[in-house]
């Protein structure tokens, strides 16, 4: 098997969990993604605690937030990431429905790495978030501390 | 108050007028008191003149009598008569020694009266020789009744020396008399002299006072027409008062429209103190202000007062050598109400904006909800759609695929319909980023974006003499894209497009861009509806769209202070019209 890295998807919509998967499964990427239902979990995954106590260690190589979760929201968790210097080198990717012109712009300001809008069409989401896993995931080079997967 | 200015004293002139005068009067004084006394001593020379001539006559006649006494002897025999003769002698006697004493001063009368003194003795002597002779010899009386020529001698000799000495007397009393004609005469030209000066003197000082005078009841009538002149200013003085006070707090004056609206008046101020004029509240509240005023500290506050409401200035003012205090009062009655209405708006305005506000708000909440909330569904059944499709292509019948493929176009076009109303709603939003905008340019840029849509068509485009105006760029780009767009679409059947972009005649405060076509136009009684929202006037199997694009023209026209309309006949081409606000001169250089 190849050299595959982690991905965290935090998504409370299940549909759209599918979805995604469903996309990534395309590219044989879907066996790597962690699936989250809300912001807290997210953190709870990132700093290894809660139910996520006893995994193993390191980051994820690409964290996938959905903006609007209940709970802890997308832009809340990306702020505590970004505050956070174990977090920070994860590239987070905004995936969301929202094309509201202040979420993009508190997304930026709080360092986000891409914002995707996520497209009605089902082809054009299927090719979205193909080429974010296989960018994210594939082509970028992990920052150091990043999960990697043995041979 | 004509007690308060300081006269002029009398002129320096009139007090030297009046002083030459008092001297003249008193050297008149003197020089006749001098006078006086002057004819007083000549009346006295005079008398003793005549004194000194009466006992010269007696003794002229003492002589005579002697001598006749001793002839009426001589012929009588009378004894008598020799008494008589010497009675005479010594009143003779008695005679010389008064003349002796009355000329002790005149050394050549009193030589004089030696010689009369000898002749006199001899005669006497030689009457009583006479007079013996004839007692011894009583025959001779008759011889010796003649005046004998000696005796006669005798008395001419006497008379002479008494002639002399009357002579003496009367040159002594004419030179009196003329030395007292001289003092009367220079007396009387110097009170005559003297007389007309100080007269002349008093006149002019009474003239010079008289005149002062004249002036100085002027120059009060003067002062007086003025303080009534100023008076009846300040009584006009309006919506106020003016007051002036002094040390004691007492006020002098009090004038103004705005005294009777709150009950006081003039007459119960002036000349009272304030708490004779005032309640004890009111002079609590602005003693200390006056205080201030009299220290040379002017204040300045706002009180209400009988229902107004005031500003009340109170200030020094120097009134010659003492500090008076001035207050000026303005009733801001109305000012206040104003600005209690003022307030009240602005409470009520901010009411209103708290109110927008949270609709805006709301508002906002209802975009963001249906962004996210709204597209979810739709991206669901268009994904999980597509999936079936995959999966279960070859289980399923025409028709079936059919009804996959209609719920997936339907819910795409749902999609296109929630992003069209959100961009719309946007539109509606957030300020305009104003700059200045070349319509040409977003013409040129507008075409070029609709090339795709050009293949295979022929489209003639006629652009030109596009003006440039002040907008937000961005949208005004979505406008002409919007036109322009539309103009390639609705000549979609046509062989030969004809789309003309160019200015048109207006108002010469806007700046009028017209797009012309020759496309499928429209009713004109449809015109109206064709800029409401998701108003379409052709069905959408024939053009694609959802009918938002001219709803959004229109809202970013009007947002620029322009208007928007449309021209057309059914399949006659249609032209629209986009009015916008002229650009300030300054601005077109």
């Amino acid at each position: 098997m190849t050299d595959l890295k982690r991905i965290l998807l935090a998504e409370d919509n299940e549909h759209d969990v599918e979805l995604t998967l469903s996309a990534l499964s395309e590219y044989r990427l879907a066996n790597e993604v962690v699936v989250v239902h809300d912001g807290a979990e997210a953190l709870d995954y990132l700093y290894r605690r809660g139910a996520y106590r006893m995994r193993e260690e390191g980051n994820p190589v690409v964290v996938l937030l959905d903006l609007k979760m209940p709970k802890v929201d997308g832009l809340e968790v990306l702020r505590q990431i970004k505050q956070d210097d174990a977090l920070r080198q994860i590239p987070v990717v905004m995936l969301t429905s929202s094309r509201e012109e202040n979420d993009l712009v508190e997304s930026y300001r709080l360092g986000v790495n891409a914002y995707v809008v996520k497209p009605v069409e089902f082809s054009r989401f299927v090719q979205a978030v193909r080429e974010l896993g296989v960018f994210w995931a594939v082509i970028n080079e992990a920052p150091p501390g990043s999960v990697r997967k043995g041979p | 108050m004509p007690s308060a200015v300081p006269l002029r004293p009398l002129s320096a002139r009139i007090v030297v007028g009046l002083v030459a005068a008092i001297v003249i009067l008193i050297v008149i004084g003197a020089d006749s008191y001098r006078s006086a006394i002057a004819i007083a001593e000549n009346a006295r020379w005079v008398a003793h003149t005549h004194e000194v001539v009466s006992h010269l006559w007696n003794l002229s006649t003492d002589i005579v009598t002697v001598e006749s006494r001793r002839r009426a002897y001589a012929l009588t025999g009378d004894d008598q008569q020799v008494e008589r003769a010497h009675a005479s002698g010594a009143s003779a006697q008695e005679n010389l020694q008064s003349l002796r004493r009355l000329t002790a001063d005149n050394p050549r009368q009193q030589e004089r009266l030696d010689r009369l003194n000898r002749l006199v003795a001899a005669r006497r002597a030689d009457v009583d020789a006479s007079i013996d002779r004839l007692r011894r010899s009583p025959a001779d009386r008759s011889a010796q009744a003649d005046f004998t020529a000696a005796a006669s001698r005798a008395n001419d000799e006497i008379r002479a020396v008494i002639r002399e000495m009357l002579d003496e007397e009367a040159k002594l009393l004419a030179r009196r008399d003329a030395d007292t004609d001289g003092s009367l005469r220079r007396t009387k030209q110097v009170i005559a002299l003297g007389g007309v000066s100080a007269g002349v003197l008093v006149a002019a000082a009474a003239f010079l006072s008289f005149r002062e005078s004249h002036h100085r009841q002027r120059a009060e009538a003067e002062l007086r027409r003025r303080e009534a002149l100023y008076r009846s200013i300040l009584s006009q003085f309006p919506n106020g008062a003016v007051l002036l006070f002094d040390r004691d707090l007492r006020y002098r004056l009090a004038e103004g429209q705005g005294l009777a609206e709150v009950g006081l008046s003039k007459a119960g101020l002036e000349g009272r103190t304030i708490w004779e004029a005032l309640s004890p509240e009111t002079c609590a509240a602005i003693e200390p202000a006056y205080r201030a005023a009299l220290a040379g500290d002017p204040t300045s506050f706002e009180a209400p007062f009988g229902g107004h409401h005031y500003v009340v200035q109170v200030s020094p003012l120097s009134s010659g050598d003492e500090t008076l205090g001035m207050v000026v009062t303005q009733d801001i009655s109305e000012r206040k109400r104003a600005e209690d209405e003022v307030r009240r708006l602005n409470t009520e305005l901010y009411q209103r904006i708290i109110e927008a506000t949270s609709a805006n708000q709301e508002l906002e909440a209802f975009s963001y909800s249906v962004s996210h909330d709204l597209r979810a569904p739709i991206r669901h059944i268009n994904g999980f759609v597509d999936m079936l499709q995959r999966r279960a292509a070859g289980a399923l019948d025409e028709t079936a695929q059919r009804h996959l493929q209609t719920i997936a176009r339907a819910s795409r076009h749902m999609g296109q319909l929630i992003d069209d109303l959100l961009a719309f709603s946007r539109m509606g939003r957030g300020e305009l980023a104003r700059s200045r905008v070349s319509l040409d340019a977003l013409a040129r840029e507008a075409i070029e974006s609709l090339r795709p849509e050009l293949d295979g068509r022929s489209v003639e485009w006629k652009v030109g003499g596009l003006p440039a105006v002040t907008g937000d760029p961005a949208m005004l780009r979505v406008v002409l894209n919007n036109l322009l767009g539309n103009a390639v679409k609705y000549t979609r059947p046509r062989a030969q497009a004809v789309i003309q972009v160019g200015q048109a005649a207006g108002r010469p405060d806007e700046v009028v861009l017209f797009v012309k076509d020759n496309g499928v136009g429209f009713e004109m009684k449809y015109a109206d509806k064709l800029f409401g929202v998701f108003q379409r006037l052709h069905r959408s199997d024939q053009f694609e769209g959802t009918g938002i694009g001219l709803a959004r023209v229109r809202r970013i026209v009007h947002r620029h202070g322009g208007r928007a309309w449309a021209e057309a006949t059914a399949d006659g081409g249609a032209t629209f019209y986009v009015a916008l606000p002229a650009p300030a001169p300054e601005e077109e250089a």
